[in-house]
């Protein structure tokens, strides 16, 4: 009897030790959320390190060839940029003010050959300036955006994500449409016009679709390249499916735009 | 003396590993384990830092992760008085539904797959501290 006592005293501290912790850390007092990120980021990071591990060849041959794909996308850019300018039309961009590195430490609700990773941790927060909604990118690809700030830490939602959508625009036809994420790892080009062309392989681009706020995606970001195109003359639109160049789970660094 | 270290570096390690290489409650299922072998009360604490740090490197507000270990080892404890909670039948339904709520509560994907897979986790854990931890103890369905 008395241990049941006993049981019910160290339950009942306990619930009350944890709603104390529920009410400090959302009213951020005492700053103890940041005093604990700064002792665990390192051990967090240490231990992702472990999982990701040393990109081998053909893990280096990908991001290579995700870099020239990205220089190729670059250059029909540069043709198109050049036409306009024939044409004497300007083509605007949105500038880039910084880049901002930051270290991959976590990607929760993933599980490795099981599950995609459809979030990712970085080690970069409100302290660094760091905002929700910046966008997050690596060499020329879409990562994501940012939808949870803490001090030293955010979340990216990756655009495989179901819930995400953004204007698209496809590099060499230069059909426009909306891509949605599908979760696990794929993306749907949806809402292309049957007149425009869709073809297997093509890269599929950001269309920039900046907020009254500054927020949103900026132009010219490559989110992926197309795998098969599904067209049906009865239909409204066309779809296809987008892979990303990028293998999320194997990022260890990323840029925050801001 | 022993068996609090243990426990704390294990629950330390497990919090590393779940908080940023898998989605998997193994901290959950660990406590579980521990608290129907052992029963002892120094858990309760235990699982309430564990779960202030594990809401730190999974940005949750702090408290969410210790309220649940909290609530369900309690939930364990108060079975015990009721049932034979020692036994491998036990920690596979407990870990099962606890690891199924736990991962609904927090919002994971492949909800079924991951608990059931707490679920072997939690009796080879069973077993493993039958075998090396409580050797006076039989392994009972």
């Amino acid at each position: 009897m008395r241990r049941r006592g006993n049981v019910f005293v160290v339950f009942f501290v306990c619930v009350v030790i944890c709603v104390l912790l529920l009410f400090f850390s959302q009213r951020n007092l005492f700053g103890l959320n940041g005093l604990l990120e700064d002792v665990l980021l390192p051990l967090q990071r240490m231990t992702h390190g472990l999982v990701s591990g040393t990109p081998d060849e053909v893990v280096r041959l990908r991001i290579e060839n995700a870099a020239l794909s990205a220089q190729i996308a670059k250059q029909r850019d540069l043709i198109k940029e050049n036409q306009a300018l024939h044409d004497q039309f300007v083509t605007v961009e949105p500038q880039t003010k910084k880049l901002l590195p930051a270290t991959v430490i976590g990607s929760p609700a993933f599980l490795p050959g099981i599950s995609k990773v459809d979030q990712l941790i970085i080690d970069k927060g409100s302290d660094e300036g760091v905002k929700k909604g910046d966008v997050v990118v690596f060499k020329d690809n879409l990562v994501g955006k940012l939808t949870a700030i803490l001090p030293h830490e955010s979340i990216i939602n990756l655009p495989t994500q179901s819930n995400i959508a953004l204007a698209a625009v496809t590099s060499k036809t230069g059909a426009l449409g909306v891509l949605r994420g599908q979760g696990a790892d794929t993306m749907l080009l949806d809402n292309v016009t049957l007149s425009d062309t869709l073809q297997k392989g093509d890269l599929v681009q950001t269309k920039g679709d900046f907020d009254t706020h500054g927020g949103g995606y900026p132009s010219g970001l490559i989110i992926g390249k197309i795998l098969a195109v599904a067209k049906k003359n009865s239909a409204l639109f066309q779809t296809a499916d987008v892979s990303s160049l990028l293998e999320f789970e194997k990022l260890t660094t990323v840029f925050v735009m801001q | 003396m022993v068996m609090v270290i243990f426990v704390g570096l294990i629950s330390f390690f497990l919090v590393l590993f779940e908080g940023s290489m898998s989605s998997l409650p193994v901290l959950l299922v660990f406590f579980l384990c521990v608290i129907t072998v052992w029963r002892k009360m120094w858990i309760f604490p235990f699982a309430v830092l564990s779960g202030a740090l594990l809401d730190v490197m999974q940005l949750r507000p702090m408290g969410e992760t210790g309220l649940f270990l909290v609530i369900f080892l309690f939930l364990v404890l108060l079975y015990e008085r009721k049932y034979e909670t020692d036994s491998l039948l036990f920690i596979l339904f407990s870990s099962f539904f606890g690891s199924f709520l736990y991962l609904l509560l927090f919002g994971y994907r492949w909800v079924i797959l991951q608990a059931v897979l707490s679920c072997i986790f939690a009796v080879l854990l069973y077993l493993f501290f039958h075998i090396f931890g409580a050797k006076n103890k039989s392994v009972t369905l």
